[in-house]
């Protein structure tokens, strides 16, 4: 269905226009450098930027997540599948999604995503942050290779911030010591926003939480079973709640 | 004074947050029990609670359980005695029976802690301090978990590696644990000798990282204790004897104590369960160990008399207190893998001594036919400390 979706899509005569045009720099000329991070349980998450293609095979676990009344899960679920769905369908400028994956199982641990603004190349706007198992720390760690993407490799001087939910606020606003950036409004729109500047990326981000950068590039054979093996949980409801999905949906 | 036998044990749902309310879920880990004594013919229920009225907003557990359940005519109380609440109620309905007072008693502990904030719940901990002397200086548990981490560290050269080898062997018998809050495999690279193990295993009260203290849970456990002249009437074996009970006090405030890496109240404790029970250390075949923080399980196996001072860290690096070690400790996955919701954790640290006595604990069972299980329930930092001793007499 979102394959049809997308050919009557560019078959329209106002495609050129719906499209966006890409920054000077953008994800698709400056991706992401694949890194992989040592977790708690021994495991090794790769963190590499995905096609829309491969995006395509992570968007249906969203529609589980967007039924999880849990720490946010579903009102952040339901954003991150619009902002997919935008993203396979050339609707945002400048999107990427960053991919946490096992190295040698390809079990998705995570996700990350963000854009860029078209107002000013220099910004960068941040979307979500999802972890699919939870204590291994995935959300941590892949937040910050979402702000190493635009500080490093997308060539921003900042990237706006705000988070939905109170495990979020923390992590990012008060781990990170985020400064206030009150005066922007995040086009997640209601919360106040934040930002990440350059000046506090380099000063004490990047050294103090910017892990596996020792690890490019990394090994052939954990991209191939990374890229051939998009594994998505069985039951991420399971996984998020601890609660079976057919359980946890009774009289949803 | 007659002799107490446990013919029941239970533990209703996986540990970690519970959406229903407390008293469901002390209900659902009772109903468990029961099943497992084969009687709901209960004289009294002993419920083991440390903060409902707070956190929760419910007092006169006892009441509200024996209510919930219709247990009518049994009667009841609540107990509280911090994290020591589990063994003290448990203590309590030994004594209860052993005195000829009832037949058979329920001990239910429960602790309903994930509804709150971290900060709120660390307060709420705090408040077992020394209120003049402790608290009102902002000392937190995991601050004096650390001071004594710390102390062990200068005087006996324990390392953050020994503390991180308790963590994951804990874990590693969380994970045969159905039960367990933290089902979690960890190793030495993912929590401290990595780079990445600075996020991973954050430092939270130096030398304390993450994974060196045990989690906020939710949980419920429970127990069927019955006279031993009445056992035969329920038909559960093998009979495991509540064989032996002590309990040991000490100074509220840690730096009174003369030496604080010596837990006074748990050889106390210790000593007159022994005596109780007419058993020495070397008959132990395993533990359950109240590890709060790491260095607890350290510290309490010195000061219960099962290692020398300062040698309990030799131990683990020898992989002694492992599930097939010489000497297995918390098989459950201790505090700190299976959880800590406070009033529920010494009944549960009995649950699982029954279980393995029984050679009913599955997974984790450990091999030889164990016969004597040791437990130590550690109140406040050490002021008030329960241990039992519980035997398997047949089978």
């Amino acid at each position: 269905m979102l394959n049809k979706a997308i050919k009557l899509i560019k078959m329209s005569a106002d495609e050129d226009i719906l499209r966006p045009k890409p920054n000077e720099v953008n994800p698709e000329n400056s991706p992401y450098p694949a890194k992989f991070i040592n977790l708690v349980d021994g495991s090794k998450m790769v963190v590499r930027q995905i096609t829309r293609e491969e995006t395509k095979k992570v968007i249906p676990i969203f529609y589980d997540i967007v039924k999880i009344n849990k720490d946010f899960y579903d009102l952040v679920g339901a954003r991150i599948l619009g902002e997919l769905l935008a993203y396979v369908q050339y609707r945002v400028q400048d999107e990427y999604v960053l991919l946490g994956q096992v190295h040698d199982t390809g079990e998705v641990l995570g996700l990350v995503n963000g854009y860029l603004s078209f107002n000013d190349p220099k910004i960068g706007i941040s979307y979500h942050t999802m972890t699919f198992k939870r204590g291994l720390r995935v959300g941590a760690h892949l937040f910050v290779a979402k702000m190493e993407h635009h500080l490093d490799y997308l060539q921003n001087d900042e990237v706006k911030i705000v988070a939905e939910s109170h495990i979020g606020f923390r992590r990012w606003m008060e781990e990170l010591r985020l400064e206030e950036n009150f005066d922007f409004e995040h086009p997640l729109g209601g919360v106040p926003s934040y930002y990440l500047t350059r000046k506090n990326w380099e000063s004490y981000v990047k050294s103090e939480r910017c892990f596996g950068t020792e690890n490019r590039p990394i090994p052939e054979e954990y991209l191939k079973t990374v890229r051939e093996n998009i594994l998505l949980p069985e039951d991420v409801t399971y996984q998020i709640t601890g609660t079976p999905k057919d359980e946890f949906l009774k009289g949803f | 004074m007659r002799d107490v036998a446990i013919i029941g044990a239970g533990i209703g749902s996986r540990w970690g947050k519970y959406s229903g309310s407390l008293i469901e879920m002390m209900a659902k880990a009772s109903l468990s029990a029961i099943d497992d004594a084969g009687t709901d013919e209960i004289d009294a229920v002993f419920v083991a609670n440390m903060g409902a009225g707070r956190i929760n907003n419910q007092t006169a557990l006892g009441s509200a359980l024996i209510d919930y359940l219709n247990l009518f005519p049994a009667v009841g109380a609540s107990i509280e005695n911090g994290p020591a609440s589990g063994a003290t109620a448990a203590r309590i309905g030994y004594m209860a029976i052993a005195s000829g007072v009832h037949d058979v008693v329920m001990i239910t502990g429960g602790e309903k802690m994930r509804v709150a904030p971290g900060p709120v719940v660390t307060d709420f901990v705090a408040t077992m301090a020394h209120p003049e002397a402790e608290y009102i200086h902002g000392i937190t548990f995991p601050s004096l978990g650390a001071f004594l981490a710390r102390l062990y560290f200068e005087k006996y050269g324990v390392t953050s590696e020994d503390l991180a080898r308790v963590a994951i062997k804990n874990h590693q018998n969380g994970l045969k644990n159905p039960h367990a809050h933290i089902q979690q495999k960890i190793t030495m690279e993912g929590i401290l000798t990595s780079r990445e193990a600075k996020l991973n295993n954050p430092m939270i009260a130096d030398p304390l990282h993450l994974y060196d203290m045990c989690p906020v849970s939710d949980g419920s456990a429970s127990l069927i204790l019955c006279s031993m002249d009445k056992v035969q009437e329920f038909e559960r074996t093998p009979i495991i004897k509540f064989a032996g009970t002590g309990q040991g006090m000490d100074t509220m405030a840690v730096h009174e104590r003369e030496d604080p890496t010596f837990l006074k109240a748990v050889k106390i404790a210790s000593d007159q369960a022994f005596k109780m029970a007419g058993l020495t250390r070397e008959d132990i075949d395993l533990a359950e160990i109240h590890d709060a923080f790491e260095i607890l399980e350290l510290a309490e196996l010195e000061s219960a008399g099962f290692y020398e001072r300062g040698k309990s860290h030799l131990s683990i690096r020898e992989g002694e207190t492992e599930l097939l070690g010489k000497f297995p400790v918390n098989t459950s996955g201790g505090l700190k893998a299976r959880g800590h919701p406070v009033g529920a954790t010494g009944v549960a640290q009995l649950c699982e001594l029954v279980w393995q006595l029984r050679g009913e604990a599955g997974e984790r069972q450990v091999p030889n036919d164990p016969k004597h299980g040791y437990a130590v329930n550690f109140g406040g930092f050490g002021n008030n400390v329960v241990s039992t001793i519980l035997s398997r007499i047949t089978g």
